[in-house]
């Protein structure tokens, strides 16, 4: 479903991402887990546009992707869950979930049942539900990334990006969002996820990649990653 | 490369000297002071609009203020030019501080806004207040008196008691050389403020404002002495305008002028001398060059012309932005031809104007003088100092920080930071003790660089204290912090790209120089030797972090792990009791990280406290005296890096939760 | 008291036109961060057309029948949608390339450039001499009795308040009640955000100055009937606009109201009480003082640094 195929990109001078390569096939769930600076933001920036690559490809569902802005990568189907949320604070949590679904609501994307996708984004989350009409800027750190990841899935997309659903929250309510992660997974959305607790991210997805300075260094499936041991050592708190 | 533009500069003070010898022309004359009258405005200018970036929209008015200084004397009190001077430079000063105090308290487009209804209510005013400004009619004026030259150099041998010598109204050739002289004295002084501290502050607080500020460079207090500094020399230049034409009315110091100016710094080249000279010699023609039809279809096919061989040239280089140049090279030839088209021109005269800065702005940006730089060879850095002078000292720059006997370097009581809804620190205790290094770890989004900008200012508390070495840090901004000693570096590196290495230092050490700002630009004893100090200083400093050879070099083009380097180096630079490293060691090589480890341990044996944050445990736990462990906003461990090791909550936080 | 209760509601009449202009100048400054320095030209270019646009309905054979007032009232649809069309035109010209390149000033410079090309311009049209507007109402002042004060109105100045606050209404209205508008308040919240829920965010900046210039245009019209229409006749007004957006802070809604309202009266009271020549200087003084004390103006947020 999402390709990358060779994708260098840099911040002015400084190199960020010096050749990637993965793929995330359709209904699977991949992981991308690294150190902080390796550049596992710098990927999904890219893959949505908010950054343009250097060089290589990225396809999306075949088509190339990399030189097309964010608006019209989004057209395709593709949701990013920025890392930092990003939700809109001057506009309702209601609102913020009407602007995920912009480009259905105006005719760009099938339009489907948003009134519906809505109220399911408030069963997967009851906390939004309760404050629909307060403005996203007064929410609490969870309740802003619920919005992020609900506004998200309200484009009903073919590819969804998760970065770092758990930065600064609260134990329990980081298990809230891995077992939201979870639900979506069963039910087959397709999903890149950036997380820096790679113990919890390798354990919901099913395939990993191990980004380190800008390059892929490992790769395997969820399960075989988990009992690497240069992986235990590095991420997993193995080591020590 | 110096001793050419030294070179240079005599050429220019030669033809200055000459020229009236020259030109007997009394027209082409008193155009010569017209241009170098408004040189010296727009050298001015150029320090707020080139090197801070911020536009004035409003130099006109203040070239009024400083005419009509000149203008008030002569109609209430008939006291002439000599007493003009110093008035005028006085008042452009003072109304240039009270626009800039206000206008550049927040960033954005301010200034501007400001300085444009400034602009139009000094018109305004000018016409009303008859009684001081003889209104629309206007002031006329004679040409400054000044002793009779011939007549002292009789008396000399003789003697001197006799009588005083006599005084005379000095004809326009003596004008021309008085005008001269300010004009060559304005670019000393300018030179003498752009290469001190206050140039490289001015060059800094656009690179990074938020580094300057934590540097102890006050953004604002620069900004606002740039737009002092570029005031001063408009009212300067605005004695000299009124004495000039002999005639000043309201009309003369239009909002059109004031745009004016703007355009000449921007088409000459912005942060040059010769820039804004060349830029005030176009404005001075432009209206001959729009008043005549002929002319102007010369000048535009010249520039047609210009355009053409340029893109020529960047067909047969096979250069990559063919593309970028075929759309100004055609508004060239369109405007080329829209000049034969033109029957009549006055009309059209203001709109003309505007094309002109609509293809500044697009594509022109560097002005004529950026334009043909690109066409010369570039120089090699100059190796103005010994490097080497440097390696005997090493070390040397200590500066013993001043060990205070509380044993707590830092207090942090209560602390809260809320944006909207979202706690990112949620009360925060924290104590460091003197000397040591201090570790913060956590999972990101945890608070910590929350924290090291609530230490430095960057942010206010929601609610809680910071104490540092006892004092209370409540309401003091980031510059004033740095002051008192706290020192940083940035996650995402913020580095003034443009200045070479030394020079990043030097403006960490801002805080070490005495000599006030007028002895800088008089470039008095005083402030030259304190420049040689801190220059020396800068390069033991490299030569610390391990950069001495590349002094000379732009801090962009530096790798990225010696970047990194040179931002502790910086903050070196302000004699720190207190040093924040935020993320050291990201994106470093394991070499790197050994060598970082090393200057680290380094700035804690002389007696600086560190406090660190970084990601790489081995580091953390190789040099940290203590660590704090934060996640979501509050403090959840603390200890010795062994026991932090071994703690059960410690461990869970940074695997996530639903992995135990 | 009378002339107090007149001199008061003169200065509302003008604090409103202020507040028009300002609101436009807000609309782009919160998608853009950039604002038209040529914003006093859009409105006399809206009150030029207007002016051709009124004569041209008035004169042909039906203008008999309608009169003045329904003429007007036809005529500023064309305004508005010229006023949209000169706003992309400034957008595309003066500020995108300024945008992507992101030059400081760049913007500054080229709307101002554009300003003045649109004055000259205006100037060779319809010449540089002020024209009479046709009033849509009748120009004599009716008598307000309050019973303790009694003062004279214009029903034209009456026009202008509720003009004023009717397109300040419309524009809010749509940015909170419709997908697009919502789209526009993403984009000022978060450009590359808004991008990723598939916002053209350019075209939103684009359609800002669009939305911007239309309200200049339409205040344009507004006080076009009294006072004279031509080039120059923006440009005060861009300017007193500049406090008021400034006074009432150029991220809040509608303190450009309040912030209009304070400096119409303030202007009107000085140039009773003290001279009618010293009537803008108040604008200044306030717009520093407000900068000096409450950078943000005085209904603005502050705005939060990001590293």
């Amino acid at each position: 479903m999402l390709e990358l195929d060779n994708i260098s990109a840099s911040y002015g001078k400084v190199a960020v991402l010096q050749g990637i390569s993965l793929t995330v096939p359709e209904h699977q769930l991949v992981t991308l887990i690294g150190s902080n600076g390796a550049g596992k933001t710098t990927t999904l920036r890219a893959i949505s546009g908010m950054l343009r690559p250097q060089s290589g490809q990225i396809l999306l569902a075949g088509e190339d992707i990399s030189t097309l802005p964010s608006h019209l990568i989004a057209r395709r189907g593709l949701a990013h869950s920025p890392e930092g949320r990003r939700i809109f604070p001057n506009l309702s949590v209601k609102d913020n979930l009407i602007m995920g679904a912009f480009l259905r609501l105006t005719g760009k994307r099938s339009r489907g049942d948003v009134a519906g996708d809505i109220e399911r984004v408030f069963t997967l989350f009851p906390r939004l539900k309760e404050r629909h009409k307060q403005l996203a800027g007064t929410l609490s750190g969870g309740e802003q990334q619920m919005l992020a990841m609900g506004r998200a899935l309200m484009l009903n997309p073919r590819v969804l990006l998760l970065d770092e659903p758990s930065m600064g929250l609260a134990p329990k309510l980081v298990e809230e969002v891995f077992a939201t992660i979870h639900r979506l997974k069963a039910e087959k959305i397709t999903m890149l996820l950036v997380e820096q607790f790679a113990a919890a991210a390798l354990e919901v997805a099913d395939y990993g990649y191990v980004l380190e300075n800008g390059k892929i260094a490992l790769s395997g499936t969820a399960a075989k990653l988990r009992k690497d041991s240069a992986v235990q050592a590095a991420y997993l708190g193995g080591g020590s | 490369m110096r001793h050419i533009t030294k070179g240079f500069w005599l050429v220019g003070i030669a033809a200055l000297i000459a020229a009236p010898l020259v030109i007997h022309n009394s027209y082409y004359l008193h155009l010569m002071v017209a241009i170098a009258i408004l040189s010296i405005l727009t050298l001015g200018l150029d320090v707020v609009f080139g090197y801070t970036g911020e536009v004035s929209i409003g130099h006109a008015s203040l070239l009024g203020i400083g005419a009509y200084s000149a203008g008030v004397l002569v109609f209430l009190f008939n006291l002439g030019f000599w007493y003009a001077l110093p008035l005028g430079l006085v008042m452009g000063g003072v109304f240039g501080l009270i626009l800039a105090l206000p206008a550049l308290r927040v960033t954005g487009p301010y200034l501007a806004m400001v300085t444009l209804a400034f602009g139009t209510i000094i018109q305004i005013l000018i016409n009303e207040m008859v009684f001081l400004t003889h209104g629309p009619q206007g002031i006329t004026l004679y040409t400054p008196l000044l002793v009779n030259l011939t007549e002292v150099m009789s008396w000399l041998p003789s003697s001197w008691s006799e009588s005083l010598p006599s005084v005379k109204r000095i004809k326009e050739i003596q004008f021309f050389y008085l005008v001269a002289v300010a004009l060559v004295f304005t670019i000393w002084v300018i030179n003498r403020i752009l290469r001190s501290r206050f140039g490289r502050a001015f060059e800094a607080l656009r690179d990074s404002p938020i580094a300057s500020d934590c540097m102890g460079v006050s953004v604002y207090r620069h900004k606002v002495l740039a737009f002092v500094i570029s005031a001063v020399f408009a009212g300067f230049a605005g004695v000299l305008f009124a004495y000039s034409e002999q005639y000043i009315a309201p009309n003369n110091f239009s909002f059109e002028l004031s745009i004016l100016l703007l355009l000449a710094v921007a088409i000459g080249g912005r942060k040059s001398r010769v820039g804004p000279i060349l830029g005030a010699t176009i404005i001075v023609f432009l209206p001959n060059l729009l008043a005549d039809i002929v002319l102007f279809r010369i000048v535009a096919g010249v520039i047609a012309a210009i355009a053409l061989v340029w893109f020529i040239q960047s067909l047969v280089k096979r250069s990559e932005s063919i593309r970028q140049r075929i759309l100004p090279i055609i508004l060239c030839l369109g405007f080329f031809g829209f000049s034969l088209w033109l029957k009549q021109i006055t009309d059209f005269k203001l709109a003309i104007f505007g094309v002109m800065i609509l293809f500044v702005v697009y594509y022109l940006p560097d002005g004529i003088v950026g334009f043909f730089r690109h066409f010369m060879p570039k120089p090699k850095p100059e190796q103005r100092h010994n490097s080497v002078a440097a390696k005997n000292h090493a070390a040397g720059f200590w500066n013993n920080p001043i060990k205070s006997a509380n044993p707590e370097i830092l207090r942090v009581k209560g602390l809260k930071k809320h944006f909207g809804g979202i706690r990112a620190l949620d009360g925060i205790d924290l104590v460091v003790q003197s000397g040591t290094i201090h570790g913060l770890i956590g999972p990101n989004g945890s608070g910590k660089s929350t924290l090291m900008n609530l230490l430095t200012g960057i942010y206010n508390p929601t609610e809680g204290q910071i104490e540092l070495d006892g004092q209370s840090l409540a309401g003091l901004n980031s510059s004033q912090i740095a002051l008192k000693g706290v020192a940083r570096t940035f996650q995402n590196l913020q580095l003034f790209n443009e200045l070479s290495l030394t020079e990043n230092i030097m403006v960490g050490l801002n805080h070490s120089y005495r000599s006030g700002f007028l002895a800088t630009a008089f470039a008095l004893p005083q402030a030259r030797r304190e420049e040689a100090a801190a220059r020396q200083k800068s390069l033991e400093i490299l030569h610390f972090v391990g950069l001495a050879d590349q002094g000379d070099e732009l801090a962009k083009n530096l790798p990225y792990g010696k970047q990194r380097l040179l931002e502790i180096g910086r903050a070196l630079a302000l004699s720190p009791t207190l040093l924040l490293l935020d993320e050291p060691a990201a994106g470093l090589t394991a070499p790197d990280i050994v060598e970082l480890m090393a200057i680290i341990r380094k700035i804690r044996d002389h007696g600086i406290t560190v406090i660190l944050i970084e990601h790489h445990m081995d580091v953390v736990m190789g040099i940290c005296d203590s660590v704090t462990v934060f996640d979501f906003g509050q403090k959840i461990a603390e200890g010795l890096p062994s026991a932090i090791q071994k703690d059960a909550k410690v461990i869970s936080a940074y695997l996530g939760q639903s992995a135990t | 008291m009378s002339i107090l209760f007149q001199l008061i509601f003169s200065g509302i009449s003008v604090g409103m036109i202020y507040g028009v202009i300002a609101f436009g100048y807000q609309l782009t400054f919160a998608t853009s961060k950039t604002l038209n320095f040529g914003q006093g030209e859009a409105l006399a270019l809206g009150a030029l057309v207007g002016l051709t646009a009124i004569n041209f309905i008035f004169g042909t054979i039906w203008g008999t029948y309608i009169g003045v007032g329904w003429s007007y009232l036809l005529m500023i649809p064309l305004v508005l949608v010229f006023g949209f069309l000169q706003g992309t035109v400034v957008e595309r010209l003066g500020v995108r390339q300024a945008i992507t390149i992101k030059s400081e000033a760049g913007w500054i410079m080229s709307t101002i450039a554009l300003g003045i090309i649109f004055k000259n311009l205006a100037e060779n049209i319809w010449g540089r001499d002020g024209l009479k507007f046709p009033s849509p109402l009748p120009e004599a002042a009716m008598t307000v009795n309050l019973g303790f004060a009694e003062f004279r109105v214009q029903p034209m100045e009456l026009a202008i308040i509720f003009g004023a606050l009717a397109i300040m209404l419309a524009v809010e209205f749509f940015n909170r009640k419709t997908v697009f508008g919502k789209a526009v308040i993403a984009t000022a919240n978060d450009r590359e955000a808004a991008g990723l829920m598939g916002i053209n965010t350019t075209r939103v900046i684009s359609f800002s100055y669009a939305l911007s210039s239309l309200t200049a245009a339409f205040a344009g019209v507004l006080v076009a009937p009294i006072t004279l229409t031509g080039a120059t006749m923006g440009v005060v007004l861009g300017l007193k606009a500049f406090a008021v957006a400034i006074i009432g802070g150029l991220s809040s809604g509608m303190g450009v109201v309040v912030g209009g309202l304070i400096l119409g009266i303030t202007e009107t009271l000085t140039g009773y009480y003290i001279s009618s020549g010293y009537r803008d200087v108040p604008g200044l003084i306030l717009l520093l003082l407000v900068l000096a004390i409450k950078p943000s103006g005085l209904f603005g947020r502050a705005t939060i640094k990001k590293l």
